[in-house]
């Protein structure tokens, strides 16, 4: 409920920034901003969960982690949104996932109406419906003619009399909702007593064991996975430890993909050279040792280098012959 | 009268001879591995955790004392023992300057003199073995790189030592002078003075395959910008040359942060090496290498015996405990008749059998024998210092109380000696609380002391009601903490830093009610508790406290036991 809403330090960064424009602009603005926020917390983002009950969590927290993360690739370089790109950013989060009320499949397409619900058909929106509708519906997806490169098309446009970078604030957007994934975006409870589809189980597991670190130079993932064992099998969170590695190495190809995407047409991105990830293993509470170096894929490629499978970075994560080796620790071996 | 060597010496591991340290250091059981691998590596740990002796043990100047085998004594990892509690590294200059960059080249500067200063002490002392007054090039690179020629006439290692001890002076005077931009333009980082050092060892024949690990000891004591530097360093990419083993006692309180804002993480920028065992039990890691530790030791008086037969139970409650472990499990197979509850009926004889002996002990009588290796590993509360010291006082009593002819026989502690010194280093812990707290620890007032006191005086009143009474964990003498609010939090911490610093009270992390979830939980050190009666065995739980009650016990208010709730660990959680 937007009742429990706590103000987002980018919230707050926005009202500073937006103070500087001349007049009462500013406030205006920022005024149009919370009437919007209160709308879709309120009338559209507390359904997605009954809507889609086995999506990850959409909700609130999730509005509020993607600010955050957006916040912390903001204060990675120098940046030097305008006001309006600022404030263009903060609504396009708030609406970036609205379309998931109609059903997860091409959401992103889905937005125009229910910002059409929220803003009416008032003239002055026109110029902040083009720009939102434009960087919300590249967050994930395609484009029109079917390419997955959805920021290449964007280009400038006109918002309150000055031009604003379309691109860039949908870069940000697009890296911060990735990167919003984790222990919050999954309910623990529900998951524990199966209450999601078998379909799902394996997105809610891996949002339960995933945490991402921004921070200059780098996205950092840390993978915490407790194993259990269920007769002859070792699981995490009730599935199979193969599987959700695999979800994991495909995670971190996929965030690495992202980063490089996303910097190519963000300057403020610039500073991220490299996806690092690093896994915790524990059975039964005790940390496993394995000797396993933090994986680290860097902008360096050398040619001749693969680097579209983790197995290929750093050959000690060949699934083959990893979970063998928890299997066997799990199993009676030295235990740290 | 024969030469006194008590083989159970717990005095710093800096103040003990090589030799000592070569001999009675337990490598398998203290990570070498990963101290000697190319990973950054945290170890932490209380005092008296055994932080400084693995660091030293892998020392050159250790290594070299200990004349190892060729394998051991490859050139491939040379480590380089760097205290951080030094002269040069508490130089405390930085707080007088307001120019905001100015005290972090200032803390730099000093924290680089004394690691250089350290490598050089380190090869100094081995600079036969590797014979490197040999490498004329080393002379050449470092004085090109310094742009400064060495002392001529005397080798160059030393050389190298008196220009570090010349720019450690030069700087001081500098800043007395308040010649701060001479200073500014000359101090040095560790990009200009020790990683071309280190490079430059390594382009001499001698050391090119070598790596050098950085044992940076006791690092909480650096300052605020010598931790973001060193973070710095943690950050660095390229391990080839050198990589640090860095020492802390309190991992959770550690700053991780770099100059540049960002912060190192564990396993992406270090792994993190807990040198605190939380298990005592004889099955455990810990359990295992307290035996070593006894028996290693006992090894240097050429004692060849193990630790059970040195350090034997009292035979009385022995006796005693095999009767009530039939009662127990007579009431378990009463209560549990199935076939399938074999595991219940185990957990039911484990839980109750030694309750029941403390419950059902005449009340008149004396305390409870306390001897056996198992109890002095459960009253070391996982620190090696703490197994030691009540050791040593046992065998200085044997010792004393043995002839001059037989006290190169000493072949066993006898229980009643061992009861007897527990019982006596209990008492005195008690006083010293009481009485000495104050003095003893930075920072700690009257007040202060006089809660953390209270404090364990009232969880000494808690764990022995608990003990006495059927309830379902009688034997928990650990806790955590429920209810935490802001107001609680500033009362309550700073009473359990101080406990903590004077080494009451250890937080260790085990598995909480929800999966997946780790918690902080607290163990007094069980050195306190034998002079109250209670088991320092303790069990596989511990008591979930209110904040607000035990800020209340730290002004004398006692808990209520139905206050109170138990967290049931796992098998192998306290």
């Amino acid at each position: 409920m937007s009742s429990t809403w706590a103000e987002q330090p980018l919230e707050k960064a926005l009202y500073e920034r937006l103070r500087t424009l001349p007049g009462t602009a500013g406030d205006d603005l920022y005024g149009d901003y919370t009437t919007a926020r209160k709308s879709v917390l309120e009338d559209i983002v507390e359904h997605i969960d009954s809507a889609e009950p086995n999506l990850t969590d959409h909700g609130p927290r999730h509005l509020a982690d993607v600010m955050q993360r957006a916040y912390q690739l903001l204060n990675l370089g120098k940046n030097d949104l305008s006001p309006g790109e600022f404030y263009i950013l903060c609504v396009s989060i708030l609406f970036h996932d609205v379309g998931n009320l109609h059903g997860r499949t091409e959401h992103q397409k889905k937005i125009g109406g229910i910002y059409k619900h929220v803003r009416g058909t008032d003239a002055r929106f026109l110029g902040e419906r083009n720009a939102v509708l434009a960087v919300a519906g590249a967050h994930t997806g395609t484009t029109k003619d079917g390419k997955r490169d959805t920021l290449k098309t964007l280009d400038r446009q006109n918002f309150q009399g000055a031009s604003v970078r379309i691109r860039e604030i949908a870069a940000i957007l697009r890296l911060a909702d990735e990167l919003a994934e984790g222990r919050h975006r999954t309910s623990a409870y529900l998951s524990n007593i199966g209450q999601y589809s078998i379909d799902s189980t394996i997105y809610h597991a891996y949002a339960q064991i995933v945490d991402y670190a921004i921070q200059p130079g780098r996205i950092a993932m840390t993978f915490t996975l407790d194993i259990s064992r269920v007769g002859d099998k070792f699981e995490v969170h009730g599935v199979a430890l193969s599987e959700l590695l695999k979800l994991c190495y495909k995670r971190i190809i996929k965030l690495d993909q992202e980063r490089r995407f996303c910097k190519y047409y963000c300057p403020f991105l610039h500073e991220l050279a490299e996806t690092g990830a690093w896994f915790n293993f524990y059975f039964e509470g005790y940390s496993l040792e394995l000797d396993l170096h933090p994986l680290v894929i860097s902008d360096l490629v050398v040619p001749g280098d693969v680097t579209n499978e983790v197995a290929s970075v750093d050959a000690d994560y060949d699934l083959t012959t990893l979970v063998p080796r928890l299997t066997a620790l799990c199993s009676g071996g030295r235990l740290q | 009268m024969n030469k006194y060597q008590n083989p159970f010496e717990y005095e710093q591991a800096t103040t003990l001879p090589r030799d000592f340290v070569n001999q009675v250091f337990i490598e398998d059981h203290s990570f070498t591995r990963f101290i000697q691998s190319t990973r950054n590596v945290f170890l932490s740990g209380e005092r008296g955790s055994g932080k400084s002796m693995t660091l030293l043990y892998n020392s050159l100047t250790f290594r070299e004392s200990k004349k190892r085998t060729p394998v051991e004594d490859g050139t491939d990892y040379l480590g380089i023992y760097i205290a951080c509690n030094t002269a040069l590294t508490h130089k405390r200059e930085w707080e007088l300057f307001e120019d905001k960059d100015f005290p972090q080249i200032v803390s730099e500067h000093f924290m680089v003199l004394a690691i250089a200063h350290a490598i050089i002490q380190e090869l100094t002392a081995v600079s036969s073995t590797y014979n490197l007054e040999a490498a004329s090039e080393l002379r050449e690179d470092m004085e090109y790189i310094l742009g400064q020629e060495l002392k001529a006439g005397v080798p160059t290692l030393k050389a190298l030592l008196l220009f570090l001890e010349r720019e450690s002076y030069r700087s001081q005077i500098a800043l007395n002078a308040l010649k701060h931009q001479e200073f500014r333009t000359t101090a040095f980082t560790f990009s200009s003075l020790v990683h071309p050092l280190l490079l430059a060892l390594r382009r001499t024949e001698q050391l090119k395959k070598s790596h050098f690990l950085l044992l940076l000891d006791d690092a909480h004591d650096l300052n605020p910008f010598q931790k973001r530097t060193l973070n710095s360093w943690l950050a660095y990419r390229d391990r080839s040359a050198f990589s640090l083993k860095v020492a802390v006692a309190d991992l959770q309180s550690y700053d991780f942060r770099t100059i540049s804002g960002g912060s190192i993480l564990e396993g992406h920028d270090f792994l993190v090496v807990d040198l605190q065992k939380p298990f005592q039990s004889p099955s455990s890691d810990f359990g295992k290498m307290a035996r070593e530790v006894i028996e290693r030791r006992l090894k240097v008086l050429g004692l060849n015996v193990s630790a059970t037969d040195f350090f034997p139970p009292s035979q009385e409650f022995e006796k005693d405990l095999a009767l009530y472990r039939e009662s127990a499990q007579r009431e378990a197979e009463a209560l549990y008749p199935d076939s399938d509850d074999a595991k219940k009926r185990r957990d039911y004889v484990y839980k109750y059998t030694r309750s029941k002996y403390f419950q059902n002990r005449n009340p008149k009588s004396n305390l409870p024998p306390y001897a056996g290796i198992d109890t002095i590993t459960h009253l070391s509360t996982g620190v090696i210092r703490n197994l030691l010291m009540p050791c040593y006082w046992m065998y200085d009593a044997v010792f004393s109380e043995t002839s001059a002819s037989e006290q190169n026989g000493i072949k066993q502690i006898p229980a009643d000696i061992q009861s007897k010194v527990i019982l006596d280093r209990s008492t005195r812990l008690w006083d010293w609380v009481e009485h000495s707290l104050a003095s003893a620890i930075d920072n700690c007032t009257l007040e202060d002391a006089k809660r953390v006191y209270r404090l364990f005086d009232q969880l000494g009143v808690l764990f022995r009601d608990r003990l006495m009474k059927d309830t379902s964990e009688p034997r928990a003498i650990a806790f955590s903490i429920s209810g935490w609010s802001d107001e609680f939090e500033n009362l309550l911490t700073p009473v359990l830093n101080i406990a903590r610093r004077a080494q009451l009270l250890y937080l260790r992390s085990g598995p909480a009610k929800d999966e997946g979830r780790r918690e902080t939980y607290y163990v007094p050190n069980r050195l306190l508790w034998p002079i109250r009666g209670l088991d320092i065995v303790g069990q596989h739980a511990r008591v979930s406290l209110r904040a607000k009650d035990l800020w209340a016990a730290s002004n004398g208010t006692p808990f209520r036991s139905e206050g109170t709730s138990i967290t049931q660990g796992g098998l192998f959680n306290e």
